[in-house]
């Protein structure tokens, strides 16, 4: 195999332009040659990750692309990168909804546009560190990081009440990773090794799992977010900026559950049956509970965040099945929901920046003024339903199947939120898309324009191809997932 | 002649006091010049020695290479501070050459300090660094503010010496010396700790846990480092902060390390109390100099935790905890002394609001600094804590570092909250604009710096090792 240091240089890539966006003088709202610079920064790294699927060999359960680097002067201190078939997919979901971002900025003005880039530029170097960390300490350090430029977004181009979000969103975060920090600290002194692959292959005693796996549970329950750990999620998503929250819901909440099959799965095994009940229960409650919550919202942003919560609630359920269908549904749910809810914030930024609000009540018969926009709306909103042929369908579906196969009390009560969804989604749309015209639009409002158009038939595409092919994802997976699976005790739940 | 460094800046001291009336206008620039030549000149000192190890003066005072660093550390320190003395806009009462000079007696206190190797010569030295400090505290004496923070740290200051001496004549009681090596042999051969001697310690520690502002004795920080000249309360921070936490290791590790069960419940009832203390207490200030104080007592109770173990590896952690926490320090203190609106200094958190808008570089650097003190990666304060968490969860002392993450979480908190009033407040009146490049250029180095010791920890936790080796070697 060839050896370039790949993922070192797509962590790199964002940063060098970053320090091109530094460099020009330019000051204004438009910030012209700073997008520029960021589009072809982005670009150039998302067709840079597709060297990773290309040269990826399927049939390898472990890590590959391996990099390491001497952090402190020590064999066992190591910064180490690579990737399998778990964090694969999510490297390309980073580099891919990153770039169209950036295309959705393009045509906007901001202000301090310039800072705007820039933070996404970090936060995608970031992300890309994080999937492809495969050390605990350099793994903690970008989870952490990722923290500072999203606070940022969040509270410098934020809505109303932005500040409170933006420290509700780093201090619940904060607080959960803080305790992981700890556990992370104890499984290198107790095996004093930090790469993730070397610790599975050890054991430890069950009583130690359990704390160590509340610890870190209670850094990914309020990154993915479990109820009822998810307050800070509503808050962050309706007053983040459109490009933020697509960030937010698109990956930032996979970060939780690309932990929980990385480490309370891999590592914790015994104790991840323990709780396995526990996760059950609080999934349930999410799905539904959540789900009902997003019926009565009036906010479309508040809405679909809730509306995560429940996704999240199915993408935990597949995980602690334990079996290869549920990590399966999970990886699918978590990949189909990081395009469907980022495409639903994009459309939500669209109607925003044409009319400057998120209430649903003030919209009624927009299909009439925009019809191209609401086709790709009613797509979306079926691919968060989880009609088959969407993506969403896949997600949910496998998922089923493997709680089904463990507990069908469980699947039953994880049904109804199938239910539910449709209720919510296609309700927001009829309120938005159909009934007669809202007088509130007199003005004439133009139809997606080429940005929006491109960013939309490229999303669209991406729900209908996992929808009907999810192997094109699954066959990079499958075998790590098995490895996963093989080292899992036989439980009873 | 080992003890160069010291002898020689204390005569310097006295030839530039001698020197400064005879200067006529600016004499405090021309006289902080010099006195930065000088610190350079001990620096070259004793760096050249650093690796040597000899007890001198009759076991009075003792070089090794843990001192030599901490020495060297401290006089980076001093250098930096003197120079941002001569650089900033300062007030007119601090234009004076006795700064610089009774800056120099404080430091060449603060250099015994470490070298002593008896309770008496430790006294002494403590003393030096004491009376020169309330000196500075009390400079600006037209402020009433300045002059009543002075008075507080000289009444605290005075009860903490009490405390110390009385500590002193006890141990001196039980084992009739007060020299370092007679202490350990007298612990050595005992079979049972005298309760007495723990009592003492007690007492020591109590003083030395007033000069470093531990909880539950840090009620003078807030309103001294309030009340002093900011140039001062910079000073008040770091110097005497390694100063104490050289003299507090070196008592606690050689003479006293036969009995570490006894000290390490005091120091974990220390580090505790000031964690919270620290990271509660500032939740509520409006003014960045007090809340640096709270900050700082945050710092102190983090790093005394790392002395519990009593171990190599907690001693080489401090050292590098020492280091960042220093930097971090510095990087904020020289932007509160440039901090002026209109020619008038001002400290409110208010003042910070907006000033993204006017200073994108100094605001960018502060934020780094910031989210450096609260601990999050990749900055330096994060490696800092990671050491030190280390070594805590490498002696099973897990309620330790729970509680210890749970207060740097609320620590953050505050920290978040000037990055916030920097970034997203709208500026209600400006301040002005940080004119003087040298600040400028030496914020940014320190921004750079927290920034990117990431990629090299391993060079400080080399050298804070190596040093760090000499003190347990007189064992």
């Amino acid at each position: 195999m060839i050896s370039l240091p790949i993922l070192p240089i797509l962590i790199i890539l964002p940063l060098i332009g970053l320090i091109f966006i530094f460099l020009s003088s330019e000051d204004d709202e438009h910030a012209e040659q700073s997008k520029k610079s960021a589009l072809w920064t982005s670009a150039s790294t998302f067709f840079l990750s597709l060297y990773l699927p290309i040269n990826f060999d399927k049939s390898i359960p472990h890590f590959q692309f391996v990099n390491t680097f001497a952090w402190f002067n020590n064999d066992t201190l190591r910064f180490s990168l690579g990737v399998d078939g778990l964090s694969m997919p999510f490297i390309l979901l980073s580099t891919f909804l990153i770039l169209i971002c950036i295309i959705f900025i393009l045509p906007q003005s901001k202000k301090n546009m310039k800072m705007y880039l820039a933070a996404f530029l970090l936060l995608e170097s970031f992300l890309i560190g994080t999937f492809s960390a495969i050390d605990l300490f350099s793994f903690y350090i970008f989870f952490e990081s990722i923290l500072i430029p999203m606070y940022l977004i969040i509270g410098f181009w934020g809505g109303e009440r932005r500040i409170y979000s933006a420290y509700k969103f780093f201090l619940y975060t904060l607080l959960g990773s803080v305790l992981m920090l700890i556990a992370i600290i104890f499984l290198y002194q107790e095996f004093g090794t930090i790469s993730i692959p070397k610790l599975l292959d050890f054991t430890l005693p069950f009583y130690i799992q359990v704390w160590l796996w509340l610890a870190f549970f209670s850094s990914f329950a309020v990154k993915i977010p479990m109820w009822p750990f998810h307050t800070w999620l509503p808050d962050a998503h309706v007053e983040a900026p459109t490009e933020g929250s697509v960030i937010l819901a698109g990956i930032l909440l996979k970060l939780g559950g690309y932990g929980f099959i990385r480490f309370n799965l891999s590592i914790l095994p015994d104790a991840s049956i323990f709780f396995t009940p526990f996760i059950y229960f609080l999934s349930v409650v999410a799905i539904i509970y959540t789900s009902y919550i997003a019926l009565v919202q009036e906010d479309m942003k508040k809405l679909i965040a809730y509306s995560s919560v429940a996704h999240m609630g199915f993408v935990t359920l597949g995980i602690f099945s334990a079996n290869i269908q549920g990590l399966h549904g999970a990886m699918i749910q978590m990949i189909s929901h990081g395009i469907i809810s980022a495409a639903l914030f994009f459309s939500i930024g669209s109607l925003y920046n044409r009319f400057k609000t998120k209430e649903i009540s003030f919209f009624g018969g927009l299909n009439n003024k925009l019809p191209k926009f609401s086709v790709f709306f009613l797509i979306f909103t079926l691919g968060s339903i989880g009609l088959p042929g969407t993506s969403g369908f896949v997600g949910e579906f496998l998922t089923l199947l493997a709680v089904y196969s463990k507990n069908t009390m469980v699947a039953f009560l994880a049904t109804l939120g199938v239910i539910l969804s449709a209720s919510y989604m296609l309700n927001l749309y009829k309120k938005v898309f159909l009934g007669t015209l809202s007088e509130n639009f007199d003005k004439k409002n133009v139809d997606v324009n080429i940005y929006e158009i491109s960013v939309y038939v490229v999303l669209v595409l991406l729900v209908f191809i996992i929808g009907i092919k999810p192997s094109f994802i699954l066959d990079y997976t499958t075998t790590s997932l098995d490895r996963i699976i093989q080292l899992y005790p036989i439980s009873i739940f | 002649m080992i003890i160069i460094p010291e002898i020689f800046l204390a005569i310097c001291s006295v030839v530039l006091l001698f020197v400064s009336p005879f200067l006529k206008d600016e004499g405090y620039l021309k006289i902080g010049v010099l006195t930065l030549i000088v610190i350079f000149l001990a620096q070259f000192f004793i760096l050249k020695d650093i690796f040597y190890s000899q007890i001198i003066f009759n076991g009075f005072f003792i070089v090794d290479s843990f001192g030599s660093f901490l020495k060297s550390l401290i006089l980076i320190g001093a250098g930096l501070i003197i120079y941002f003395y001569l650089t900033i806009n300062n007030s007119q009462s601090l234009r004076r050459p006795e700064f610089s000079i009774i800056f120099l007696i404080a430091v060449v206190g603060m250099l015994l300090m470490i070298s002593s190797n008896d309770l008496l010569s430790l006294f002494m030295s403590m003393e030096l660094q004491s009376l020169s400090l309330y000196i500075l505290v009390s400079f600006s004496r037209d402020d009433f503010i300045s002059s009543e923070a002075g008075v507080k740290y000289f009444i605290i200051g005075s009860l903490s010496t009490c405390i110390f001496l009385f500590g002193t004549s006890l141990i001196y009681g039980l084992v009739g010396s007060t020299s370092f090596n007679e202490i350990s042999l007298f612990m050595s051969e005992l079979y049972s700790t005298p309760t007495m001697l723990i009592v003492g310690l007690i007492f020591i520690l109590v003083s030395l846990s007033l000069k470093i502002s531990a909880a539950p004795f840090h009620m003078w920080t807030p309103d001294v480092y309030q009340g002093a000249p900011s140039i001062v309360t910079t000073l008040l921070s770091t110097l005497p902060k390694i100063a104490a936490f050289g003299v507090l290791i070196r008592i606690l590790v050689y003479p006293f390390g036969e009995i570490i069960v006894d000290w390490g419940k005091i120091l974990i009832i220390l580090s505790i109390t000031s964690m919270l203390i620290g990271s509660l207490g500032a939740l509520l200030q409006t003014d960045l100099k007090r809340l640096m104080a709270y900050s700082t007592i945050n710092h102190v109770g983090f790093i005394l935790m790392a002395l519990i173990p009593g171990s190599e590896d907690g001693i080489t952690s401090i050292c590098i905890y020492l280091i960042f926490y220093i930097t971090m320090n510095l990087g904020v203190f020289l932007f509160i002394l440039n901090m002026q609106r209109d020619q008038v200094n001002v400290t409110s958190i208010k003042d910070l609001s907006g000033l993204y808008r006017s200073q994108p570089l100094i605001a960018g650097c502060l934020a780094i600094i910031l989210f450096s003190m609260a601990g999050i990666p990749p900055m330096a304060g994060f490696i800092g804590k990671l050491i030190i968490l280390n070594i805590i969860i490498d002696n099973n002392l897990f309620y330790l570092a729970i509680i210890a993450v749970l207060t740097s979480v609320i620590a953050a908190f505050y920290y978040i909250r000037l990055i916030k009033s920097i970034f997203f407040n709208e500026p209600i009146e400006e301040l002005d604009n940080i004119n003087n490049n040298n600040s400028k250029y030496m914020l940014c180095g320190f921004a750079l710096f927290n920034l990117t010791v990431v990629f090299y920890p391993q060079f400080f936790l080399n050298l804070c090792a190596s040093v760090t080796l000499s003190l347990f070697s007189v064992k």
